[in-house]
């Protein structure tokens, strides 16, 4: 690897490394004095400006873009290979059966969180509540307990925004799912600046 | 046996899916059937994945996409995969799909059996078509 | 205030709560990514056409062919979608797509080594650099033509360069990645990572006064 680490010397001895970390100061005395150093300054300083162009240029040029082929593609194929999460029993009788994909209710439950200021919900896991786990009541609704991650602004008062949280979790899974959430535990993860 | 040996073999599970599938959409809440795996990955093709991008793959689920049926003996079990509207309550939804499928079936001749529901996504109905494109970075 | 509205909204809970969805531009990228991971195809969606842009260029500049460039940026994001719930640290998501995408392009090139590599004259490359404006020359005809032509032979020199270099190049010149992010890309030091930069900027001064 000792080649590969080597860095290219002008003659005068300067390596183009320090003559690249100079271009946008001032020559120094040497560089005024040093033809070699003169020469690469100013080729240094050509490429930087050539560079500017093309990552403006390129990033703006409409034909620099996939065909939409590509995302069509790329969507269908995670389409078919979607994860739903668990099935989480939400009925069971003689009659069928009636479950709920985790990632329906966690869908519910980011909407819950999005219209919370300061909160932005992550990843969530659903478990049947323990009490359901083996076969849940053949009457009734079955019980969930949630764990969700999530980012608070950082201005946020924490455990007053998780309470709030929490029991605007629970009313939309009534509301929405329309099972119980017996438990939700609420994990902050990140801070972010509004 | 069936106490309808003749209609219990007139009747398809084609017809019991067509009927489930048409009783679930015109349920309150129900915005759509939800394809499974299978079905995508059939209708998609086995070709690879350069051939899935030239070939147009805008595809649109079939009606019996989410709906299985199989008819023995003249009873009717029904497997359905549903999206729901998240201003109702999935599982109320869910009953009432079940409730309304074996009341349909029951008008055929047939005898409803097990009422299996799913409920695979709660959206918005106004989510549900398609995303909108962020602006490109 | 927090306190206050959490017993008012359990008082008050009622079933027609309406329910509000954020926009996806609306939340920070690390939450975007996090709920893709739980599989959700709106936040992957939206992760596709922020990226797709930025992967194609990458690997068209890399490539030189759109093609394979498209091949690139549709395994890159497939796979992504693949191993995205593997993905522990949701900051680091734009580095690890970059990776994927850079290797892959690496190994694209290794696949065509066998081949000699022709440096064709881009003909993309042209209609680019005729139809750019860069702020701040726009006015100065002259000099704007001369910017178009440095542009141009920049981008073909980059295609004489030895691949890891190329690499190196466009990471941290087009796509601003840090060095440690290429060290980490590319499974070298990051003392490696600064020699290979500072021999493609001299190959490519010295290519780019041959063009004058």
């Amino acid at each position: 690897m000792a080649i590969d680490e080597t860095i290219p010397r002008l003659g005068c001895g300067r390596s183009i490394d320090e003559a690249w970390a100079g271009i946008k100061q001032p020559p120094t005395a040497h560089e005024n004095g040093c033809v070699q150093c003169r020469t690469a300054r100013a080729s240094l300083a050509k490429l930087a400006e050539a560079t500017r162009t093309l990552r403006y240029n390129d990033a703006e040029d409409a034909s620099l873009r996939p065909h939409h082929g590509v995302k069509d593609a790329i969507m269908n194929l995670a389409r078919a290979e979607v994860r739903r999460g668990n099935l989480l029993p939400a009925y069971q009788a003689d009659q069928g059966a009636i479950t709920i994909s985790e990632q329906a209710i966690t869908s519910v439950i980011w909407s819950g969180a999005d219209a919370l200021p300061g909160v932005r919900a992550r990843r969530c896991r659903i478990h049947p509540a323990p009490d359901t786990t083996d076969g849940p009541r053949s009457a009734g609704t079955a019980n969930i307990s949630v764990n969700l991650r999530i980012a608070v602004a950082s201005s946020t008062d924490i455990p007053g925004t998780a309470e709030l949280l929490r029991q605007r979790i629970i009313s939309m899974i009534t509301a929405h799912v329309g099972l119980n959430a017996g438990a939700v535990n609420i994990t902050v993860e990140d801070l972010y600046d509004v | 046996m069936s106490d309808h040996p003749l209609e219990a073999r007139l009747i398809s599970h084609h017809l019991v899916a067509d009927l489930a599938a048409r009783t679930a959409l015109d349920t309150p809440g129900v915005l759509r059937l939800e394809p499974t795996l299978k079905s995508l990955l059939t209708r998609l093709g086995t070709g690879t994945i350069q051939n899935l991008r030239r070939a147009d793959t805008r595809t649109t689920p079939g009606r019996h996409d989410g709906v299985f049926v199989t008819v023995h003996s003249g009873i009717a079990d029904v497997q359905l995969q549903i999206a729901t509207d998240i201003g109702f309550a999935a599982l109320n939804v869910a009953q009432a799909v079940r409730e309304q499928i074996a009341v349909t079936i029951s008008h055929t001749g047939l005898t409803p059996g097990r009422i299996d529901i799913s409920v695979l996504a709660i959206e918005h109905p106004t989510t549900a078509t398609a995303a909108h494109p962020p602006s490109p970075l | 205030m927090a306190r206050f509205r959490a017993k008012g909204t359990a008082a008050a809970m009622d079933e027609r709560e309406p329910v509000v969805l954020a926009r996806l531009d609306d939340l920070d990228e690390a939450t975007v990514v996090a709920r893709a991971q739980d599989g959700n195809l709106d936040a992957f969606e939206y992760l596709v056409e922020a990226y797709q842009g930025r992967l194609f260029r990458l690997a068209f500049r890399m490539l030189h062919d759109r093609g394979d460039a498209e091949d690139v940026v549709q395994d890159t994001l497939v796979a992504c979608w693949r191993k995205l719930p593997l993905l522990i640290d949701v900051q680091a998501f734009s580095g690890w797509l970059y990776r994927m995408a850079t290797n892959r392009c690496l190994d694209s090139l290794r696949r065509r080594s066998s081949h000699a590599e022709v440096v064709q004259e881009p003909a993309t490359l042209q209609i680019t650099a005729e139809a750019s404006t860069e702020p701040g020359v726009v006015g100065d005809p002259a000099r704007e033509a001369e910017i178009s032509c440095e542009m141009d032979g920049l981008a073909t020199a980059l295609l004489a360069l030895p691949p890891e270099q190329r690499a190196c190049w466009l990471l941290r010149e087009i796509h601003e990645r840090s060095y440690a992010e290429i060290a980490a890309t590319l499974k070298v030091s990051e003392q490696t990572v600064r020699g290979r930069l500072a021999r493609a900027r001299a190959q490519l001064t010295g290519k780019m006064s041959q063009w004058q």
